[in-house]
């Protein structure tokens, strides 16, 4: 009787430990883009699995979910989980943040433009680039910008089809953004810094100066 | 008139002679594409034979595992850690393990991993290569390759670009000579002797764009030019055979199996079978 009691005791004890410890641990959900080399995608999750205190790090690489849970103590914010992923090299597109305390923080999507509307021009610029990885950076670097209505870029031609409206911006501050996020253009370059913080596989090879 | 006329000859002489040259020409022995394996659920790195059987790392999915000629599974080794560039031999697979840093040897049937015991620590191990006594490991963040000769280690490679650096080599193989490093992100390939002293670089020509994978056949080098979906086959001095695109999209590794050769695609989620045209 004596053992079942201490059975009992002991089960509760583990079960409200392991309550206390999942309660304790934040959530994060981060959507990536670009997973495109596997080399690249494991040594995010390699690079992650680093961090002291992070837990359960999975990353899947068909649908881009990157997920992990941090103790909630620390108080990683949802900018600095962006920063992260970004200084790793990769393109976070949205990320949900679950507190253990319940309460949920997510970063929403810039609001674009109808590319019906008056005023949209549709225009072409040269970005050196690579890859997948490298388009997903591209792109998330003109979705920030407002005024944009549509973009694609061809990781083969290296051009980027832009639909923006002329009133809210212009070539030139497309070109300095996509050149902040680490990709030349042929009136912008990347800063070294920036473009040695590239995965290996987004490192193209640069514009030349005039 | 007569400029007209010498303008004429000069075409017709030409043309006769460029038509002369192309017959002259004798045809291209290649590599044709024979047929496309379908791998549903399987996103292929690595290959390797063992006992008449195909071996394929499926690192997205953390396994091993055996296919038949319809892309049958008909066995596998799971929970493994981001398996990469496989090899085999008479004792078994052997499989480096991206995401834990070790090498592990499966000695078929028996599931259970015998790790390879090494004085120095890897950091994402992409490849290992057996060659009777020999091994060798393409150790990727430490930016070189390490090479027993059976008694002793060596280090070959630092971080870099000059001939004899690595920038994050993803494949090596073991030949009777020299070893061969698919040196990914410098988009060539490097072959050593080994003594771990360098020989020659291949493909740098080619504008590669990530050379993923490699294999060294008797007569040629396959290389696997991952983001501009083609493999490349080059002589071994380095001279360029063939360029092939034909059902690539993602290829990252290729072995020569009874004279055929087998190119995996991970995006595609196949295996392309070529023959060799004579």
């Amino acid at each position: 009787m004596k053992t079942i009691i201490i059975s009992i005791f002991s089960f509760l004890m583990l079960g409200s430990s392991l309550a206390f410890a999942q309660k304790n641990m934040d959530d994060f959900q981060v959507q990536v883009d670009g997973l495109g080399c596997p080399f690249c995608a494991y040594g995010l999750e390699k690079k992650f699995k680093e961090f002291k205190g992070i837990k359960a790090v999975q990353i899947d690489i068909e649908t881009g979910d990157f997920s992990f849970q941090y103790p909630s103590e620390k108080s990683l914010s949802l900018i600095a989980v962006v920063q992260q992923v970004e200084k790793a090299g990769y393109t976070p597109m949205k990320t949900v943040i679950t507190r253990a305390n319940g309460l949920v923080e997510t970063d929403a999507p810039l609001a674009t433009v109808d590319q019906g509307v008056a005023g949209v021009v549709s225009k072409k610029m040269f970005v050196a680039g690579n890859c997948e990885m490298c388009e997903a950076r591209i792109l998330k670097a003109t979705s920030r910008l407002q005024g944009v209505a549509a973009a694609a870029w061809d990781a083969k031609t290296k051009m980027l089809d832009i639909s923006f409206d002329a009133a809210a911006l212009d070539l030139a501050s497309i070109s300095k953004a996509i050149a902040a996020a680490g990709h030349d253009t042929k009136d912008h370059k990347a800063s070294e810094n920036t473009y040695d913080g590239l995965p290996m596989c987004c490192k193209y090879e640069r514009i030349e100066d005039k | 008139m007569r400029q007209v006329k010498y303008i004429f000859s000069i075409i017709s002489v030409s043309f006769v002679t460029l038509v002369s040259c192309q017959r002259k020409t004798p045809p291209t022995q290649q590599w044709i594409l024979e047929d496309s394996l379908s791998l549903p659920g399987i996103n292929p790195i690595g290959i390797g034979v063992f006992e008449e059987q195909f071996w394929l790392s499926d690192g997205d999915h953390n396994r091993l595992v055996a296919v038949n000629n319809l892309g049958q599974v008909l066995d596998s080794i799971l929970e493994l850690d981001r398996p990469m560039h496989i090899d085999a031999n008479a004792q078994g697979l052997w499989v480096p393990q991206y995401g834990s840093d070790t090498i592990a040897q499966f000695k078929l049937p028996s599931k259970a991993a015998l790790p390879l015991i090494l004085k120095d620590s890897l950091d994402a191990p992409a490849s290992i290569s057996v060659f009777g006594a020999e091994r060798a490991i393409a150790d990727f963040y430490n930016h070189r390759i390490l090479y027993s000769n059976g008694l002793d280690w060596i280090s070959i490679g630092t971080e870099g670009k000059e001939a004899g650096q690595f920038y994050y080599p993803t494949d090596v193989q073991i030949t009777a000579d020299h070893i061969w490093v698919a040196d990914a992100y410098n988009n060539r390939i490097q072959v050593f002797d080994k003594q771990g002293d360098f020989i020659r670089i291949i493909g740098a020509d080619q504008k590669m764009n990530a050379a993923t994978g490699l294999f060294v056949s008797e007569n040629q080098v396959f290389v696997t030019d991952f983001e501009n979906h083609r493999l490349l086959v080059f002589f071994k001095d380095g001279q360029l055979a063939q360029v092939i695109e034909a059902g690539l999209e993602k290829p990252i590794d290729a072995i020569i199996h009874e004279e055929k050769l087998y190119v995996i695609d991970y995006k595609k989620q196949q295996m392309n079978r070529y023959y060799f045209d004579h």
